[in-house]
């Protein structure tokens, strides 16, 4: 349970995949120097 | 002219037709409501028909065109929308049994100023359930390739790549997040662009991650795609997030030529091991002929290129997640188990490794604004193979690293552009031995559509892909 949802049995397996390869994949990112970047998700629109 | 020969006209040569009164609206429109009677029932391009209200729109642009007071180059020219796109009067349903009954008061801005262009909707097209992909069990149908219908046809915006395939609609609008424009494109057959974020408006388009939603054009050729973005772009007040730049006439500049423009071959899309030798050899030949069209090619590295994709969905999903909480509280079980699964494990993604992945979004953008400093244009596949069968992308989830295959490594090919907000086409490159298209893939800088276009439409009239039609259909 998270956020109150629910996780019903036909889903837990396939989420938990899911969730295991975001944990995997994303895992190597803690260990890159990226403090230094900034989260901004786009740039400034040009406006006229 | 044939019907058929007629249906699979550009929607820019539709329309000339409809001014020289070598064709009426009417007719077109009747012709392609037939079609989709008697296609459709298999390909699963549309959600729903509005034959009826697109009769009367299709009567007044004839008699403009008997008045000679045409409205401009998409006058009477039959298009029609992914089911994303709200159509008032027109039930919406965003490709879900939760908006199964949804009828919108209000229509999307896109579509308002095609319509305000002229051009005559003739329906809704269905897509993966709130444009998130992996949707396993369509409620109006499984969509199915137009080149084969064993074949996946891409998504989010599956049917636009399907209607503009098999000569369904003129030219269709899709919406782009991750690549669901040039993916169904790219597995279709067709051109498909996703625009500058900020270019198109997205008010009346459903969201799924707001700083990457981009609504864009799919056509038979590259001239239609430039016709119907600089009919949709520019300044909306309805959505306080669309640029206000000046929009360009793109089709003046499509056949510029190539001399000077330098194209750089993404190295880790197109040679990398995750790439068919297909797809790469395709993306090789057609490099070559963009060098002999004057184009310089010179080889260019996005050294985290192959992150995009887990990034994407981290920051994309996590969107979706936070979008769809209350539903799935209240009625969870009405979403397609495939959706539903999706927006729960990215609701569980620890928070310190969603900040990495924001971070690591930027920095990707700024590799991607690197490599386009040096060039004007980037190029790779489309995607590193073509369309699955749909038989495959419903096989059970049975680890963590069959889902990142399944999902992660074949969006690394599409996100970049869409974490960097800039633009991108996809134009079909060939086919594979067994028939299936090969999408080529061009990236530009931010509001340089143009470029991205003129090289596009280079190619295009260098080759004869664009011209070939899906036998079944055809």
């Amino acid at each position: 349970v998270s956020l109150g949802l629910t996780l019903d049995a036909d889903d837990t397996q396939e989420v938990t995949h899911r969730l295991n390869a975001f944990l995997q994949a994303l895992g190597p990112l803690m260990s890159l120097p990226l403090g230094d970047v900034e989260p901004s998700p786009f740039d400034p629109q040009p406006r006229t | 002219v044939t019907d058929v020969s007629l249906v699979f006209q550009s929607a820019l040569a539709q329309g000339a037709m409809i001014r020289d009164r070598k064709t009426s609206p009417v007719e077109l429109v009747t012709m392609y409501l037939a079609r989709i009677e008697r296609l459709d029932a298999r390909l699963r391009a549309y959600v729903t028909v509005c034959g009826e209200r697109a009769l009367i729109a299709a009567k007044a642009a004839e008699s403009r065109a008997a008045q000679r007071r045409t409205l401009g180059a998409l006058d009477g020219v039959p298009f029609a929308v992914k089911d994303q796109f709200d159509t008032a009067g027109v039930r919406t349903t965003q490709g879900s049994n939760l908006f199964a009954a949804r009828v919108p008061v209000e229509t999307a801005t896109a579509v308002a100023r095609l319509e305000a262009a002229g051009a005559v909707l003739i329906g809704k097209l269905n897509m993966t359930e709130f444009a998130m992909g992996g949707t396993q069990d369509f409620p109006f149908g499984q969509p199915r390739n137009p080149w084969n219908l064993a074949h996946d046809p891409g998504g989010s915006s599956s049917g636009s790549g399907i209607a503009t395939a098999a000569g369904l609609a003129a030219f269709t609008l899709g919406e782009d997040t991750g690549g669901s424009v040039r993916s169904p494109a790219g597995f279709c057959g067709v051109a498909g662009l996703r625009p500058t974020w900020g270019r198109v408006s997205r008010h009346g388009v459903f969201p799924l991650s707001w700083s990457m939603d981009a609504p864009g054009p799919l056509g038979r050729t590259v001239e239609d795609v430039a016709v119907v973005l600089g009919v949709v772009a520019g300044a909306d007040t309805l959505d306080p997030l669309t640029s206000d730049a000046v929009v360009p006439n793109f089709q003046e500049t499509l056949t510029a030529g190539l001399h000077g423009i330098r194209v750089g071959i993404i190295a880790e899309l197109t040679a990398g091991p995750d790439t068919d030798l297909e797809v790469r050899t395709a993306i090789e030949h057609a490099a070559q002929i963009l060098s002999t069209l004057g184009a310089r090619i010179e080889p260019t590295s996005i050294p985290h290129v192959m992150m995009a994709g887990v990034v994407f969905m981290a920051l994309a999903d996590s969107d979706g997640a936070g979008l769809h909480l209350e539903t799935l509280r209240t009625r969870g079980h009405e979403y397609d188990r495939g959706t539903r699964r999706r927006l729960l494990a990215a609701g569980l993604i620890p928070t310190a490794l969603s900040q990495r992945a924001a971070r690591m979004r930027a920095l990707i953008r700024a590799e991607v604004k690197e490599a386009l400093a040096r060039v004007d244009v980037l190029l790779s596949p489309t995607s590193p193979a073509p369309a699955a069968t749909i038989e495959s992308m419903r096989l059970p989830i049975a680890s963590g690293a069959a889902a990142a295959e399944r999902f992660f490594t074949r969006r690394s090919y599409t996100t970049p552009a869409s974490l960097a907000g800039v633009p991108a086409i996809s134009i079909p490159c060939g086919f594979t031995a067994t028939g299936l298209p090969i999408g080529l893939h061009l990236t530009g800088r931010a509001f340089d559509e143009s470029t991205v276009l003129r090289v596009a439409h280079a190619y295009e009239q260098a080759t004869d892909w664009h011209r070939r039609h899906p036998p079944d259909v055809a």
